[in-house]
């Protein structure tokens, strides 16, 4: 899966568990910190949910603490995905 | 006439230096205190039961300063005991002007007499049945020394708090009351001496209303229901969690342990938006519990505690449980009984407070009564101070305890084991979801 397609895909689960409105997506960046742009731990660990399911990965205690932003968490899908691959 | 309505620099949730140091890198712990940083629903409501043709101002202390020279032709100051000296403060630099003072809330409800050595007139109870008069005789510039209500406010009449004068200070929390009213009397408490132990609720649609008002002038924000237990009206919070999960806020509530009866609320919490409901365990120990409150009512459920706190949470909803130390009959094993049951049941969040003397409750008159009330000022009652003589622990070692609790419930490494649990009841439900398409 290219890096763009996990990207969006995080970014639309953003969007859904934090109700962003259309006209405000722009404001969820690659470096948003998930805490820091309006999310509770609550939503963050659904968003953690969420991705294990719709990428068939596991992530554990040690791995959530550094995926709070969009790009640790895309960072570690694409490495995990490569990991299942080979 | 010109109104300033003030809510003086303070709170019950203080937390003094060392906690800070104990939360530094638990980004949750600093996070969950900061919903309840929002201005109590006091303000609002008084100006909403001010008739129009006022000018009000709201000030909120916490986070703006106070113009003492601002001319008002009246300032009414509602505070909570840890307030009380600062509010006198306030309330004498007015009148040194010749502003009249106005002083209401819990802690001059229960101290009117020392409420009135700094004001020209003092609420006690409920200001609904009174403060139309108050403005009145203010406005005829012949305020009475007292304004007491006998009768408690029906709610269900209650007018539109006045949530558009705090909406462009920049909160990102909003307090709204559904209800007021505990039937538990616990001794240790005091708005259950102001608010009485039967429940008064207002309907579904009045808070509807209210959350409406404020979504119109507020933008984006999360709520917490101030109630001393919402889930007591099923024709009240049904329709609101419906209402809620629509607007998609989030929003905390206090409930207490019964809730993880009711199967029907939680099958929907987590959906309607509740983030964590806060619950007065109180102890661990049962003799601590017993007397406790009118019916032995907590005793009689604490030894399904721990079950309460994995059904609740398993529903996808923090359990921010409080427990007070100190209490006759405790000791300095609670403090390790509660960091073990914290762990065991991946407890949300914790509240460890000392138990507070607070005039007008039953645990005050009886440590009156024994001389172990110390001598500290109003300042210091908040969760962290302790302002008495604990029977089986020195003053220290029950502030150390306390510390030494947070340093488990607060630290990095419960929170992400929290996350853990919390991520498995996510899975779960995603899997159930799955299931029923």
């Amino acid at each position: 899966m290219s890096e763009e397609k996990i990207l969006s895909t995080i970014k639309a689960i953003w969007i859904e568990e934090m109700d962003v409105p259309p006209g405000e997506h722009h404001k969820i960046r690659p470096e948003s910190d998930f805490l820091a742009i309006g999310g509770d731990s609550m939503k963050f660990v659904r968003v953690i949910a969420r991705l294990e399911d719709a990428f068939s990965i596991s992530i554990d205690e040690q791995e959530m603490q550094k995926m709070l932003t969009l790009n640790a968490q895309a960072a570690y899908v694409q490495q995990a995905l490569g990991a299942a691959a080979k | 006439m010109k109104i300033g309505l003030i809510s003086p620099k303070g709170g019950f949730w203080l937390r003094p230096e060392d906690f800070d140091e104990i939360c530094r890198g638990n980004e949750q712990a600093l996070k969950y205190q900061f919903y309840y940083r929002g201005l109590s629903a006091a303000l609002p409501v008084i100006a909403g039961l001010t008739p129009k043709g006022h000018e009000i101002t709201i000030i909120d202390e916490n986070i703006e300063s106070i113009d003492l020279s601002a001319p008002y032709d009246i300032v009414g100051i509602t505070s909570i005991t840890q307030q009380a000296t600062r509010a006198y403060q306030i309330a004498d630099a007015f009148r040194t002007r010749g502003v009249p003072v106005v002083i209401g809330g819990i802690h001059a409800t229960m101290l009117p007499e020392e409420a009135k050595l700094h004001a020209d007139s003092v609420v006690i109870g409920e200001a609904e049945l009174t403060w139309g008069d108050l403005l009145a005789d203010a406005a005829a510039k012949r305020l009475k020394p007292f304004y007491r209500s006998d009768e408690r406010a029906d709610l269900s009449q209650a007018p539109l708090p006045r949530y558009d004068l705090i909406a462009g200070k920049g909160y990102e929390v909003y307090w709204v009351q559904t209800t007021r009213g505990c039937p538990h009397d616990c001794e240790f408490c005091a708005a259950s001496k102001v608010f009485g132990s039967q429940y008064r609720c207002k309907t579904a649609s009045q808070v509807i209303a209210e959350i409406d008002h404020l979504r119109q002038h507020a933008g984006k924000f999360r709520l917490c229901f101030a109630d001393d237990n919402f889930f007591i009206r099923r024709d009240v919070y049904e329709p609101l969690m419906d209402y809620l999960k629509a607007a998609k806020i989030s929003w905390i509530a206090q409930t207490d342990v019964s809730l993880a009866e009711k199967d029907a609320v939680l099958a929907t919490l987590a959906d309607s938006g509740c983030v964590f409901v806060l619950i007065g365990f109180e102890s661990l120990n049962e003799s601590v519990l017993t007397g406790l409150d009118a019916r032995d009512w907590k005793r009689g459920k604490s030894a399904r505690y721990g079950e309460y706190v994995r059904k609740i949470q398993s529903s996808g909803v923090g359990v921010h449980a409080s427990f007070i130390f100190g209490i006759d009959g405790d000791d300095e094993s609670s403090f390790d009984r509660v960091i073990d049951f914290v762990k065991e049941n991946s407890v949300f969040a914790v509240q460890a407070a000392a138990l507070m003397p607070l005039p007008g409750t039953r645990t005050r008159e009886k440590l009156m009564a024994e001389q172990r009330v110390l001598d500290t000022p109003w300042e210091n009652y908040t969760t962290f101070g302790v302002n008495y003589i604990p029977r089986a622990m020195t003053p220290e070692t029950l502030r150390t305890g306390l510390l030494k609790v947070y340093q488990t419930a607060a630290s990095p490494e419960h929170f992400w084991n929290t996350m853990r649990y919390f991520k498995g009841v996510a899975r779960e439900r995603i899997r159930r979801t799955k299931e029923q398409v």
